[in-house]
């Protein structure tokens, strides 16, 4: 701290000093601070107050000699002098302690030699003063020797420096023991109002000696409680003599840090970090406690989740790896990998993924990983060799857990060498069942075929024409059949046929059948697109036979013109519609058609309502119409 | 009126092949022979050529009639009439590779197989 003068010494009591040194002395002097604060004064000549410094004229001089003092205050020793104009001298003396300048002891105003009258009576005339009275000033100034004058300057100088110095002294002790105060009281302030508990022990006794209010709320007593209670009542460790054996090791160690458990009033259990002190000229403990409840809960947490995902980890089916990305070798690797590898974990430890990998070179791999963490994840199937030299199919699932600033490079080999096995297998023999089943449908329609050849044979041989023409009926409805088989070789599924395709080229074929009677006859169709299982397709072209070929056989007779239109269509999710009718012929209006006895109405109604379990309509009009309705949901799928 | 087709029929099931061969001649054709086997059918055509052949593409034997076709195409220029049960997609590429040429699905009748012949001669 910056002191000014005035804080150093009494000025009071100094002025009082003066004023009686002056009594024996008379001898101006005066204590001027470096701010030109006049602390003391006494004794100014009236030659100077009342003549030298009321006269501007004169007062120039009086100026100068001021300045040159002031100048010269560096070179002081003990005092720098100056002999003004006037002939009276002025004297400085520098109050430095400790190498500080606080400011100026100044003394002057007298002559070191009588004064020469007539000078002063010169003077008297140049500035207008009132002679007499200015010599009379001037007589009274005190006539002084070197030897006196350098006498009371180390004197006062020597005086000024005492006072002053145990003024310092007194002052900086003043100002250490306010820090002192100051940071006692801080200090009581932190210990009574933070959250950690305090307390100071007696190392002898065990006696609790102070606490904070922490360490009262935490142990649930009051303040008085615990001061009557010794280390050994509140630390929960039972053995009173293992206590003292702690006790003793902090005296010895001279501090301590470390994990306790304390009792409190209710006798619950509180968990705390201790941090004690040992003071060995006191011979006193200073502890500090703090509340780790929430940590060691915190920690028994992390502890058992880690013991949770460490098993998951160990028991994962599959195996489990935690690659460097940065060389490709495990940093951590589960039991799993090892044994479908086949290596022990020290010696899969030390292994590169380049000793594992098939399919992928080191370079190859890296380069991989390196993508992989771009994306963050990536899942593939590779080839690993084992110890064995066996090579296993592995899926990988690799991913990038990011944690901060680090990556944890996961993989995830699951072996499905098995798996790709049986898949292969299943393959195999699904493509051979495939093959199976198409050359099954591809030799029921050739045998059909020959069954129709071996008709018409018969009925060729036989020479009569109606054998002919129930040989040829009966050829249509085997090649009707038989043209599903082929759609169903040809089908993606070998399941299903397309409807539409079916009735157009079942048409075709009977269209070619019967070219000449159905030369002037035009044929309209409207064929909803619809799969069809064969259970379904077999009756709908039977039907859609019987209908053409009796339409062609008896509608247009001798070369009638007309038309045929024929439409299927969906009319709920369940049922569908074939509508046939025709502009020929007709029928008489009584005709019965549930009643008629030929082969091809019995055949439609038979397959509409007994295997579709449908309906067959059929209504006269300007021809005939057939609506037949019929569900195609009564037969699944069976491939 | 033109001069009769020789026709050389080349199909393994023995009733088809008596099926399509009565019905043809029915329709004014002559069959010169009917054959069961490609290799037979090459053979054949070395010793007795036909103006045209009606080819089953699945034959008995080790020889396919479409294989059968490209040994007679070097040496006959014949048109050639494909049956076969199964699909265009099954063989359109190499039959179309051989030249002129008719593909029909079976079964095949004596009436479609006698249009074809009549289409084929133009």
């Amino acid at each position: 701290m910056a002191y000014k003068l005035a804080d150093l010494i009494d000025i009071e009591q100094f002025q009082h000093l003066q004023d009686r040194l002056n009594a024996i002395y008379s001898f101006p002097s005066a204590i001027i601070d470096n701010d030109g604060v006049i602390l003391t004064a006494t004794a100014w000549q009236d030659a100077c107050t009342k003549f030298h410094r009321l006269n501007p004229e004169c007062e120039v001089e009086c100026l100068k000699s001021d300045r040159y003092i002031l100048d010269h205050l560096s070179e002081a020793n003990p005092a720098v002098s100056y002999r003004c104009p006037h002939g009276l001298v002025d004297n400085a003396t520098p109050i430095i302690i400790e190498g500080i300048h606080y400011g100026n002891f100044f003394t002057g105003q007298f002559f070191l030699e009588p004064p020469d009258l007539d000078f002063f009576a010169r003077q008297a005339r140049r500035y207008g003063f009132d002679e007499a009275a200015y010599l009379e000033a001037i007589r009274k100034v005190p006539i002084w020797t070197r030897d006196q004058l350098e006498h009371y300057l180390y004197f006062i100088k020597g005086l000024i420096e005492i006072i002053t110095e145990s003024g310092l002294k007194k002052l900086r002790e003043i100002e250490a023991r306010k820090k002192i105060e100051a940071s006692e009281a801080r200090a009581d302030v932190v210990i009574q109002k933070m959250l950690d508990g305090f307390w100071m022990v007696a190392a002898d006794s065990g006696r609790i000696l102070d606490v904070n209010d922490s360490m009262c709320a935490m142990l649930g007593y009051t303040r008085e409680d615990l001061l009557a209670l010794s280390v050994a009542d509140i630390d929960a460790i039972d053995d009173s003599d293992e206590v003292a054996r702690r006790m003793e090791k902090i005296a010895s160690e001279g501090s301590a840090l470390f994990e306790s458990r304390f009792r409190r009033k209710d006798g619950s259990l509180l968990d705390v970090d201790i941090s004690v002190t040992y003071i060995r000229d006191q011979n006193l403990f200073f502890g500090f406690h703090h509340d780790n409840t929430a940590r060691k809960a915190a920690e028994a947490a992390s502890r058992e989740s880690e013991d949770r995902y460490r098993t998951l980890f160990e028991q994962s089916p599959d195996g489990v790896v935690i690659l460097d990305p940065a060389t490709a070798r495990p940093l951590e690797f589960n039991e799993q990998v090892c044994r479908q590898l086949g290596y022990g974990r020290e010696e899969f430890a030390r292994l590169s993924l380049a000793d594992i990998e098939v399919i992928e070179s080191l370079e190859e791999s890296l380069r991989h990983i390196k993508k992989i963490i771009e994306t963050g994840h990536d899942e593939f199937e590779t080839k690993q060799r084992t110890k064995q030299g066996e090579i296993l199919d592995v899926l990988v699932i690799a991913q990038v857990i990011r944690s901060g600033e680090a990556s944890i490079f996961h993989c995830i080999w699951r072996d499905i060498t098995e798996r790709k096995r049986v898949d292969a297998r299943l393959k195999k023999s699904l493509a051979e069942k495939e093959t199976l089943l198409r050359e099954l449908y591809h030799r029921t329609k050739n045998n059909m075929n020959v069954i129709g050849s071996m008709l018409e044979l018969q009925a060729a041989y036989s020479g009569v024409p109606a054998v002919e023409a129930m040989a040829r009926d009966t050829e249509r409805r085997i090649r009707a059949m038989s043209l599903v088989h082929q759609m169903l070789y040809q089908s993606k599924d070998l399941s299903h046929v397309s409807l539409r395709q079916y009735i157009n080229e079942l048409l075709s074929l009977l269209l070619h059948g019967y070219s000449t009677e159905t030369r002037d006859i035009r044929l309209e169709t409207e064929i909803e697109d619809i799969e069809a299982v064969i259970d379904t397709a077999i009756p709908c072209g039977l039907i859609l036979n019987e209908l053409v070929s009796n339409c062609f056989k008896h509608a247009f007779p001798e070369g009638r013109p007309g038309s045929v239109r024929i439409r299927l269509s969906r009319v709920d999710p369940l049922t569908l519609e074939l509508v046939f009718s025709d502009d020929g012929v007709g029928v008489a209006p009584e005709f019965e058609y549930r009643k008629q006895n030929s082969l091809g109405f019995q055949t439609i109604i038979g397959l509409a309502e007994h295997q579709l379990q449908g309906h067959a309509g059929f209504e006269i009009d300007n021809g005939v119409t057939w609506r037949i309705r019929f569900s195609d949901q009564l037969y699944a799928a069976r491939v | 009126m033109r001069k009769p087709l020789s026709l050389l029929l080349v199909e393994d099931e023995a009733l088809i092949a008596l099926n399509l061969k009565i019905g043809l001649e029915r329709a004014g054709f002559a069959v010169n022979a009917v054959l069961a086997t490609g290799e037979k059918a090459v053979e054949r055509m070395d010793q007795e050529p036909a103006d045209l052949i009606v080819m089953d593409i699945r034959l008995a034997g080790t020889m396919t009639g479409i294989e059968a076709a490209r040994r007679i195409r070097n040496r006959h220029p014949v048109p050639i009439i494909f049956m076969t049960g199964f699909t265009r997609e099954d063989y359109g590429p190499e039959i179309d590779e051989l030249g002129p040429s008719l593909l029909l699905n079976k079964p095949v009748t004596s009436e479609s197989l006698a249009n074809a012949i009549e289409e084929i001669r133009g």
